[in-house]
């Protein structure tokens, strides 16, 4: 495929997702409202309660809460953002630094890992901010939040952001925004309890297939299965507080992740499934949890 | 083999394809969604959000849900004396599955070391092995998985990973490392004191801890391989996630604590980092050998000792 044809079918997505977007848009309103109706909210115990307010406090971008449970998506950015430290694995750049654009070529050199960097560079050192009860806060690199392209060795950390489901014909005209590149709930469940690759980046060693992207897997390992990601303890959380993640992930913005520096030259084993098309409207905005419900800040 | 089953093959976004493209590349990864992935063993599909509006959603899950999968996927024997079981069961839930705090903190210089048992865990494998994973070789728990895998009880929660053990910097971006060598703590309770604390940190060190990395055990600002060289700020955690985790709720923090209160303790004495060194009794004490560790479930609102 030639530099000119992906960018004629990037330009005819962009062209479907715009109509797709303006018969979305005269229904986002009334969705909205009745996704707030349907809420499960204020039907929640109180720790968890605790969970939504902290989650909503905790997510360092706004949410498009359209069509979704506020509360699950509250729990969602509990765990993916305090206990899951997702993004301590999912983001190249992990916190933010002004002045240090990701433009190394090399891993390495990246500004997002924290650790031993001299200040201002290494937050573990050197708090942005203190929280009232004076704990150190950091602040998230928003333009990476867990886009992926962290490189794990023979493998890179997967974009999680969410963008159109390619297929989502049964809900038209509603426009279905997917976590991990448009991962609908189903095959995400089975995906985080399965650990199967979608993008098979592996092709067992010895077999006839041909080869993955970052090549073949000898045995033992089975070439099927992520091997960096911990599905085999994610899985243990409940369907109701998987899902819950699940909703959260395709509420955050789309993050194409162009700039990283994995994703278009791919790494030295060259694979590496990064990039989302990005051109999804969304009415995204900052929440807060208070007096058991989920109110919109900004 | 498991993939060929997959159905439904489409390609996602010519877009995201495309632009994944390395010029020179010829061959795309193709992407592969299905509804129906089988599962190496037990169900296939979710028990719930089964619905076909474009988000279906599970209902919330109560906290006694939470607490029943808690014990339910705990791996060692708990004892429960003097703790309050709702908060163990709650704090195993989250060290067990999203936390996965034994990827990082399984144990090393244990009897079988690492998070799984070894059958399961081809990262202890070298490459000539069958170990494809070189990039970070000596994180055991994580990586690579062949699961469905059983945690390793023997060496749960031990501690003792060196996250740089060359005191190089290495592939992973490791920027100005020095020769400072970190090592995951042991998190099964230290007897020091003569009562079990996790890590040897009270409640109130360890909510410090987890809100604002403050080690007090001085690790990185001790002379030594593991003192942390300035402008780098030796009296906090360099590698442990706390920024993330110090979000958490005071509860959940405490039932994390109330849960690694519960586990038993590891010495890992063989360890040359005393910071991983563990005072446990002796199995044969009443109050901590095997008579007062017991697996647990819950069910009906209530703990219910197994065994």
């Amino acid at each position: 495929m030639s530099a000119n044809n992906q960018w004629n079918t990037a330009t005819r997505l962009r062209k479907i997702h715009a109509f797709a977007a303006l018969v979305a848009s005269v229904l986002i309103s009334s969705q909205a409202a009745r996704a707030a109706d349907e809420s499960s909210v204020e039907r929640v115990d109180a720790y968890t309660a605790q969970r939504i307010a902290a989650g909503y406090a905790a997510t360092p971008v706004p949410v498009d809460l359209t069509g979704k449970d506020p509360a699950q998506v509250g729990i969602g950015a509990y765990i993916v953002n305090t206990v899951g430290v997702c993004n301590h694995c999912h983001s190249a750049n992990q916190y933010y630094k002004a002045g240090f654009p990701i433009t190394t070529s090399d891993h390495s050199g990246q500004t997002g890992n924290p650790y031993f960097l001299p200040a201002p560079l290494g937050p573990y050192a050197f708090p942005v901010t203190q929280r009232r009860d004076g704990g150190a806060l950091f602040q998230i690199d928003t333009t990476t939040f867990v886009a992926g392209g962290q490189n794990f060795g023979s493998v890179d950390s997967k974009n999680l952001t969410p963008t159109v489901n390619a297929s989502p014909t049964s809900y038209a005209p509603y426009l279905a925004v997917y976590a991990e590149g448009g991962i609908d709930w189903i095959t995400y469940w089975a995906v985080l309890h399965n650990g199967v690759d979608i993008d098979q980046l592996f092709s067992q060693c010895g077999s006839s297939a041909p080869p993955g992207p970052n090549g073949c897997a000898k045995a033992p390992t089975n070439a099927a299965l992520l091997q960096v990601m911990p599905w085999p303890t994610v899985r243990q959380l409940t369907d109701g507080d998987l899902n819950a993640v699940w909703q959260y992930l395709s509420a955050i913005p789309c993050t194409s992740n162009l700039a990283n520096i994995n994703a278009g030259i791919a790494n030295s084993y060259g694979g590496g499934v990064l990039i989302n098309q990005c051109s999804q409207p969304g009415d995204y905005k900052f929440y807060q949890y208070v007096g058991g419900k989920v109110v919109a800040i900004w | 083999m498991l993939l060929e089953k997959l159905k439904n093959v489409w390609i996602k976004s010519a877009g995201l394809l495309g632009l994944t493209l390395v010029v020179g590349i010829a061959a795309l990864p193709a992407r592969i969604a299905t509804a129906g992935i089988q599962t190496p063993a037990g169900t296939s599909t979710p028990s719930c959000g089964l619905g076909k509006q474009p988000y279906p959603s599970c209902p919330v899950s109560a906290d006694d849900e939470r607490i029943a999968k808690g014990y339910q996927i705990n791996p060692v024997r708990l004892n429960l004396t003097g703790l309050d079981p709702r908060k163990v069961g709650i704090g195993s839930y989250w060290v067990n599955s999203a936390g996965n705090c034994d990827g990082c903190h399984g144990g090393v210089f244990v009897s079988v070391p690492g998070q799984f048992t070894p059958a399961e865990n081809p990262a202890n494998l070298p490459v000539s092995l069958g170990g494809t994973y070189t990039g970070k070789a000596t994180y055991n728990g994580a990586i690579p998985y062949n699961p469905p895998a059983t945690e390793n009880p023997v060496a749960f929660l031990a501690g003792g990973n060196n996250f740089n053990p060359s005191g190089a910097c290495d592939a992973s971006g490791m920027g100005a490392c020095g020769s400072t060598e970190v090592l995951a703590r042991n998190l099964t309770p230290d007897f020091a004191t003569g009562r079990p604390l996790p890590e040897g940190n009270t409640l109130a060190h360890f909510k410090t801890t987890l809100r604002n990395g403050h080690d007090f055990q001085n690790v990185g600002t001790t002379p030594g391989a593991t003192s942390v060289a300035a402008p780098a700020d030796g009296s906090k955690l360099q590698i442990m996630p706390w920024p993330a985790l110090g979000s958490a709720t005071d509860y959940d923090l405490e039932a994390i604590y109330e849960y690694l209160s519960a586990i038993p303790c590891i010495s890992n004495a063989s360890s040359p980092y005393p910071e991983v060194v563990h005072v446990c009794p002796a199995t044969s004490d009443p109050s901590y050998g095997t008579a007062a560790y017991h697996p647990y479930g819950y069910a009906n609102g209530q703990v219910q000792r197994l065994e």
